[in-house]
């Protein structure tokens, strides 16, 4: 019988042994695996391998916990002009698993009402600290949540950023009714909660500088994960003993925080950034539904008419500054010639894709508040780093003088009254960010953008407009 | 806002992201711009994406990349 009773040991020991080979599982020592993503901005593509990826974490360890830190909207057309606008994203995060997505910037692109649907829709919870949406459409989100996986207790507070005049970067319509108080203050408020739980995270999206001043401020935090800055942290860094982490952007990477816990207690914590493009397992079913999202008809939905053909650069950079003058009110608008990416826009129906070849380069509109003198600095810059007429206008018109050695003598600007610009007057200008950043010219006013597309204002506007005619449009002369 | 790339101070719009402070970088000092291929890190090492959000006073590298 002794040999038999050695092989049945054997052979208990070695099914224990199977049951047990997840790390961590021994010892009271429990291992959570937080995988983390941010700053999605809408991109499918990697869902699938993510959902692999994810399942293969929970083989590995105890728990496998999602989350994102904000911005799951805005940035793929495909996501962006579906007709439910951000569901397919919802949807795929639905499907892999997500848990808590703490509110970014960029999730009030589509407005609020949209916003709401898609709150309603997610499996997972929306969680922000320093925002009260008060009488606002969208839902009060909580200001933080806790999951609780064996008798863990994790606390994760969300945080989103404010510019400096107190609002998140998205356009300040997009926000009206909601109060927004500063983060690192509304940390404090939760600063106090962090015995009660395992672990005391922050799941912010504030930027990684912002990040860095909240971990000094509170050492509660066991880690901060985060988003906004769009920063990829190979390795994690720890400040004031608060580990900092961030994955990139665009789904190309998922962070991973593995936190260790013995008895319950906190012992040990590490982070890491996986590359998703590298990961070669994908789930068969999730590509197949991605697929059918990429070839959804959103690229080709009609958004207006021209009713006639739209040619050349001085009739399709009208559509520019038109689109921007008119969507923001303002008095005068310039768009550089370089940004027009197609020669023609023909008769008939508008596609959506035809404005993202029209206008590819994910510019955003920047407005500033300048004189005249400054607006003709702007001109001057331009055409003497062209050599040529390089700036459209909308809101007016200008012409250029040059002398018989083509060398600029004078700029006169022109409202659509045909009046000239009043030396004293400040005028409302739109440019895009390329021309904002990288043209030199005389601006007191700092600028601010406007977080809006240059090609998503051309869309709105043409669908405000239904019919668009820009046959003859030439605003600007050479005498 | 100021923005400092490679220890110059920039003044940029507010709401401006990386690819601007880059722009105007390689604009106003265009012989300091490393050779491309190029990559845009943190002070602290960390690689930023050309669409990240930037702040007031944030610092920004631009370098070449690693072959």
């Amino acid at each position: 019988m002794r040999p038999f009773k050695t092989l049945l040991f054997a052979l208990v020991a070695i099914v224990l042994f199977s049951c047990s080979n997840r790390d961590g599982d021994h010892d009271n020592t429990a291992r959570i695996a937080i995988l983390h993503t941010n700053d999605m901005h809408a991109s499918l593509k990697e869902m699938p391998r993510l959902a692999a990826y994810k399942k293969e974490m929970e083989n590995k360890y105890d728990h496998v916990i999602l989350i994102s830190a904000g911005d799951i909207f805005s940035g793929n057309p495909v996501v962006d002009f579906y007709k439910e606008k951000g569901y397919p994203m919802i949807d795929m995060m639905n499907r892999v698993g997500y848990e808590i997505s703490t509110i970014g910037n960029h999730e009030f692109d589509y407005g609020q009402d949209i916003m709401r649907q898609r709150m309603k829709e997610a499996n997972f919870k929306f969680i922000c600290a320093n925002m009260d949406a008060g009488d606002a459409m969208i839902p009060q989100p909580a200001p933080y949540t806790v999951i609780e996986k064996e008798n863990i207790k994790l606390f994760f507070l969300g945080l989103l950023e404010l510019g400096n005049e107190g609002l998140p970067s998205t356009h300040p319509d997009k926000v009206k009714g909601i109060r927004f108080s500063d983060p690192l203050k509304a940390a404090g408020e939760y600063a106090h909660l962090e015995g009660f739980y395992n672990a005391f995270i922050g799941l912010t999206h504030l930027g990684y500088e912002t990040d860095k001043r909240l971990a000094k401020t509170y050492h509660q935090f066991d880690a901060i994960i985060g988003g906004h800055s769009h920063t990829l942290m190979e390795e994690p860094e720890v400040i004031n003993e608060v580990l900092l982490t961030q994955a990139g952007d665009d789904l190309e990477f998922v962070g991973k925080l593995v936190l260790t816990f013995t008895k319950g207690e906190l012992t040990d914590r590490s982070a890491s950034v996986i590359n998703l493009k590298e990961h070669d397992s994908s789930d068969r079913e999730l590509e197949e539904l991605v697929r059918g999202y990429q070839n959804n008809e959103a690229l080709s939905r009609v958004i207006g008419t021209a009713a006639g053909p739209i040619t050349g650069k001085e009739e399709l950079g009208a559509l520019f500054t038109d689109a921007q003058c008119a969507m923001h009110g303002l008095d005068f608008s310039f768009q550089n010639r370089g940004g027009i990416r197609i020669h023609k826009i023909p008769k008939g129906p508008i596609k959506v894709k035809t404005v993202y070849a029209l206008d590819p380069f994910g510019n955003e509109l920047i407005r500033y508040n300048m004189s005249s003198a400054e607006i003709r600095s702007l001109i001057r810059y331009s055409f003497n780093r062209h050599d040529n007429i390089d700036l459209i206008m909308g809101g007016g018109s200008y012409t250029v003088r040059i002398n018989k050695e083509d060398k600029l003598q004078d700029i006169i600007i022109r409202d659509q009254s045909g009046n000239a610009l009043h030396p004293d007057s400040t005028y409302s200008v739109g440019l895009n960010s390329y021309v904002a950043s990288s043209y030199q010219f005389d601006h007191k006013d700092e600028g601010k953008s406007l977080y809006v597309t240059t090609a998503q204002n051309i869309i709105d506007f043409i669908r405000q407009q239904d019919t668009v005619d820009y046959s003859g449009a030439n605003r600007v002369a050479v005498e | 806002m100021k923005v400092i790339v490679n220890n110059q101070m920039l003044r940029l719009f507010s709401g401006a992201r990386v690819r601007d402070a880059v722009s105007h970088f390689a604009e106003q000092y265009g012989d300091r711009m490393p050779e491309s291929p190029c990559t845009v890190t943190d002070e602290d090492g960390h690689p930023v994406s050309a669409n990240g959000r930037l702040s007031e006073n944030d610092k920004i590298i631009i370098k070449p990349q690693k072959s």
